[in-house]
């Protein structure tokens, strides 16, 4: 017994810190921050120690949780992000900002519980937790912008839960089972195809996924750059990690009628999620090259970027997809973990210009290197690995998501990725070009901490690029 | 050779990156002596391992990528050309530029010779990135008015060609269980289905041919050349498109690489891509009135002549053509001494010998050298490509005569337009070269000038190279 709860360390902990900042009254500001920090701080130290002593031996299961190695490996992703973005709420001036210090740990809690679901009810119940806890934080400090960003966020959010309910429900009828990971039979073929199709969209708004990705692109411009750090990062990377765990889990059938791939489940999946990823990514990447705010710019990036972790699904196509099940948690962590730190260290790079100017065209950004070379070279380091130059963590992630995909008979799919990639490189490298040989409009006071922030963004980015591959061969 | 040795090759310009951002005002002084020290270092390993061929595994990272390092006797010369030309440039910089930009220059030659000594495609593939990002910086904060459009035009069109590059490198491993050494990716190519083997041999033939750059793709090239500041113009001609050459030879027409596997409809392509580049770029530049933009499609018709080179060595089997690589050289040094010449005569046409005497010995030097004159290097290199077209496509080599006619043509205007005739007296008064100038591109032209006279050092280097190509080890 004492193994385990050892190892649920982490998650104690971060539920100790809530539980406390909740129940002790009249803390000041400074103790809650303290408090929400170090919580997410030690249990992310927790979690790499879980992971580093423990190589998959750690495994528990009930009928509602599953935890195991990779739920730890994505949890740390998400209190990396959420520590960092915890830390730079500091800026905000608002009366009451102790509430928000509650809810990051609290979302973190809950993305945990989500992505160690095997259950579709303990699954929507945790997602929801998750959700409702950012709604909060998007509409953070009170502003028109960000209020409009937290009702789009919510409304859509509020449709895509009830979708997802429809199809648990759909699920339920054709399955006699809310498990995820052992179906014994379908009743009804068609209905249960609706219901997978119903997940898909309904955790496609989430991920926003080409047709259902409106809300990210207002709410990641309108709320707070801390905020959007965390929302387009830890809760996309969970939506991700349920969909593996739902369709790369669950029992796939053949039609009554056919025997062919195609009129299996899976095979009409695959051709869905190919569908949908290749228009996310030609979308995202196709918009974000007219856009002129660097904020925007970064959110249609990130909607092309959940198009290219879209592709893993193409998969599906085998009939042994549920083999690929670690390399695809090593290849989408590896992507993750990259995206993490590029897209989460740009958007606290914008942090510094929202804090004091309010805007963040590529006009006030020109210059930047003469008024704040640190911060001019590590956003720069960031967005070369967002563009996926090498030797950065950017090309490491892409890297191994497309040469799993070559090496699955899917190079067609990873050339659609790879042109993609080179339309993005304009739109990163634009930025760029404003902040080295444009001269400087507006002023901006310089933030230490951020700055140093970004600045450790970028190391990482280049030093656990270079150490990529050994990480790929220990863990693979 | 010692391993240390080796690794020096390679790492010692990674450290001279950041030593000019702590010399204050030497910062010049410096690079130039690091560079300068660099060049007679890489020398002697020229000289020690003259065409010997040494393989070096530096380190393993995972199963497959290893970090292996080839030194034969075509990546010799080339690394001793990336020092040499850096060095020249170096010289030939002005002191008035910022510390930043002499450590862009080493972290180029960094790069530039990691692609040419790694032996594994992935970290073929890394460092033939890594070059775009100082080229970008160099291009972009010192380059001329229209910088902007420039500088994402050539990264654009540079990236576009390495991405298809990567997927031809994953589709080569994909075939062999992961190992991308160049002695286990390339036979896999025959394991590949018919219709995958079109889509890797394109993904190579984009890359290279756009950084060479060939006919099709070469928009971004006169551009690049304009806007660069001199000593970026001077490293990007030399140096960036001898990438391009060096996959075509080590990898593309390689008989150990892909060569073998290349279609033979490919080396026709490769003639047609390599005449119409002459004959283009000469018709061209023709009609240019900016001399420094006449200067980049003479380079542009240089690069035809590797193209045509390539294209005649696979169709026709020429085994005379082994001085194709000397062009390489040639275009180097030829391409700098253009360069810096004509940046310097662009605005001031007219009859400028009398004030710059300098100036006008080397330009004519330069020109002479860049249009084929026996007793320059250029003239070995073209002879034996209009020797061996002659062999492959008999008849048709007229169009290439047509070509370097046209080519003298315009070169002579040019020479008659700006030095010689009645003195444009609007210019003004106007100094001569001044000596940080005119040594570097002095050594360059008695470079050009010994290996016109006296090739073996270089051709019996590429002879025996020609006989990798062919299928020997």
């Amino acid at each position: 017994m004492v193994y385990y709860y050892f190892y649920m360390a982490p998650i104690i902990l971060i539920l100790f810190a809530i539980i406390s900042m909740i129940l002790i009254p009249f803390m000041n500001k400074k103790w809650i921050m303290g408090i929400s920090s170090t919580g997410i701080f030690i249990s992310l130290l927790l979690s790499m120690y879980v992971i580093i002593t423990d190589n998959r031996s750690f495994y528990t299961s009930s009928d509602f949780f599953t935890i195991s190695y990779y739920t730890y490996l994505f949890f740390m992703l998400f209190s990396f992000i959420g520590l960092f973005s915890s830390l730079s709420l500091r800026n905000v001036k608002e009366r009451d900002v102790s509430i928000y210090y509650i809810l990051i740990p609290f979302s973190l809690m809950a993305m945990y519980f989500a992505i160690s679901s095997n259950n579709l009810i303990s699954l929507f119940v945790s997602f929801e937790a998750a959700s409702i806890s950012t709604y909060a934080l998007a509409g953070m400090p009170k502003e028109k912008r960000t209020l409009e960003a937290s009702i789009k966020y919510f409304v859509i959010g509020a449709l895509s839960s009830g979708i997802i309910l429809l199809g648990i429900s759909y699920y339920y009828i054709s399955t006699d089972t809310f498990s995820i990971i052992s179906v014994n039979g379908v009743n009804n073929f068609s209905l249960y195809i609706l219901s997978l199709v119903l997940l898909l969209v309904g955790f496609g708004f989430k991920l926003s996924l080409f047709p259902f990705h409106n809300w990210a692109v207002d709410t990641y411009t309108g709320a707070r750059a801390t905020v959007s750090s965390l929302l387009s990062t830890a809760s996309k990377i969970m939506a991700l990690i349920i969909m593996i765990n739902i369709f790369f889990n669950i029992q796939y059938m053949k039609t009554p009628y056919s025997s062919h791939i195609h009129f299996t489940t899976n095979g009409i999946l695959y051709i869905l999620f190919i569908i949908i990823s290749i228009l996310t990514m030609f979308y995202g990447n196709i918009t974000a090259l007219m856009q002129r705010d660097v904020k925007r710019m970064l959110a249609y990036s990130s909607i092309a970027n959940a198009g290219y972790m879209a592709m893993i699904f193409s998969l599906l196509y085998y009939d042994s997809y549920k083999t690929f099940i670690p390399l695809i948690y090593l290849v989408i962590f590896i992507f993750s973990l990259a995206y993490v730190i590029m897209k989460g260290g740009s958007f606290l790079a914008m942090e510094n210009f929202e804090a004091y100017s309010k805007s963040t065209t590529l006009d006030d950004l020109s210059g930047l290197s003469k008024r704040s070379p640190i911060l001019a070279i590590s956003f720069t380091v960031l967005l070369f690995s967002l563009a996926g130059i090498p030797p950065t963590l950017g090309f490491m992630g892409k890297f191994y998501l497309f040469y799993t995909l070559v090496e699955n008979n899917f190079w067609w799919l990873a050339l659609i990725g790879v042109i993609n990639s080179a339309i993005s490189v304009y739109y990163y490298f634009r930025v760029v070009m404003y902040m080295y040989w444009k001269e400087p409009r507006v002023e901006i006071k310089k933030d230490t901490l951020l700055e140093m922030v970004v600045l450790l963004m970028a190391i990482l980015a280049v030093i656990i690029g270079i150490l990529t591959p050994y990480i790929y061969s220990i863990m693979g | 050779m010692d391993d240390i040795l080796i690794y020096g090759v390679l790492l010692l310009p990674l450290v001279f990156t950041i030593i000019p951002l702590f010399t204050g005002k030497y910062s010049k002084a410096v690079s130039t002596a690091l560079s300068g020290l660099f060049l007679l270092y890489v020398l002697y390993i020229f000289i020690i391992e003259y065409n010997r061929t040494v393989y070096y595994n530096m380190f393993t990272m995972m199963n497959g990528i290893s970090f292996q390092v080839l030194l034969n006797s075509l990546s010799i010369p080339l690394v001793l050309l990336v020092s040499l030309v850096v060095f020249i440039a170096i010289s030939y910089q002005n002191k008035s530029i910022e510390n930043s930009y002499f450590s862009y220059i080493f972290f180029l030659e960094f790069s530039l010779i990691g692609v040419f000594i790694s032996y594994n495609l992935i970290f073929f593939y890394i460092f033939w990135e890594l070059v775009l990002i100082p080229s970008y910086f160099m291009l972009g904060r010192w380059g001329g008015p229209r910088r902007d459009y420039t500088s994402l035009k050539f990264l654009i069109y540079t990236h576009v060609g390495s991405v298809f590059m990567l997927i031809s490198i994953f589709i080569l491993g994909w075939k062999d269980g992961f190992n991308f050494s160049y002695s286990a990716a390339f036979p896999a190519i025959q394991n590949i289905p018919e219709s995958l083997k079109g889509i890797v041999i394109l993904g190579f033939f984009l890359a290279f041919f756009i950084k060479l750059p060939s006919f099709p793709f070469h928009t971004w090239a006169p551009d690049v050349y304009v806007e660069s500041p001199t000593t970026s113009s001077m490293i990007f001609s030399g140096l960036l498109s001898k990438m391009g050459a060096f996959g075509i030879f080590a990898i593309f027409i390689n008989k150990n690489a892909m060569g073998s596997y290349l279609p033979s409809w490919m080396g026709i392509l490769m003639i047609i891509l390599g005449l119409t580049s002459i004959v283009y770029s000469a018709l061209v530049a023709l009609a240019q009135k900016d001399l420094k933009k006449m200067v980049a499609y003479a380079s542009i018709g240089h690069m035809g002549f590797i193209t045509l080179s390539a294209g005649v060595f696979v169709y026709a089997m020429a085994n005379n053509l082994t001085s194709y690589m000397d062009g390489i050289k040639l275009v180097g040094s030829v391409g700098s001494v253009e360069r810096s010449t004509g940046t310097r005569a662009m605005n001031d046409l007219g009859g400028i010998t009398k004030m710059m005497p300098n100036l006008a010995f080397i330009m004519v030097g330069g020109f002479l050298a860049s249009l084929g004159l026996p007793g320059f290097a250029g003239f070995i290199s073209e002879f034996s490509v209009v020797v061996g077209t002659w062999i492959a496509i008999g008849f048709w080599a007229f169009l290439l005569i047509f070509g370097m006619v046209v080519a003298a043509s315009y070169h002579i205007w040019a020479l008659q337009k700006t030095l010689f005739g009645p003195y444009n007296n609007y210019l003004g008064k106007i100094g001569d070269m001044l000596s940080n100038e005119l040594w570097p591109l002095l050594l360059l032209l008695i470079i050009a000038f010994i290996l016109g006279v006296y090739p073996y050092p270089i051709y019996h280097l590429f002879y025996s190279y020609s006989g990798i190509i062919m299928g020997g080890v």
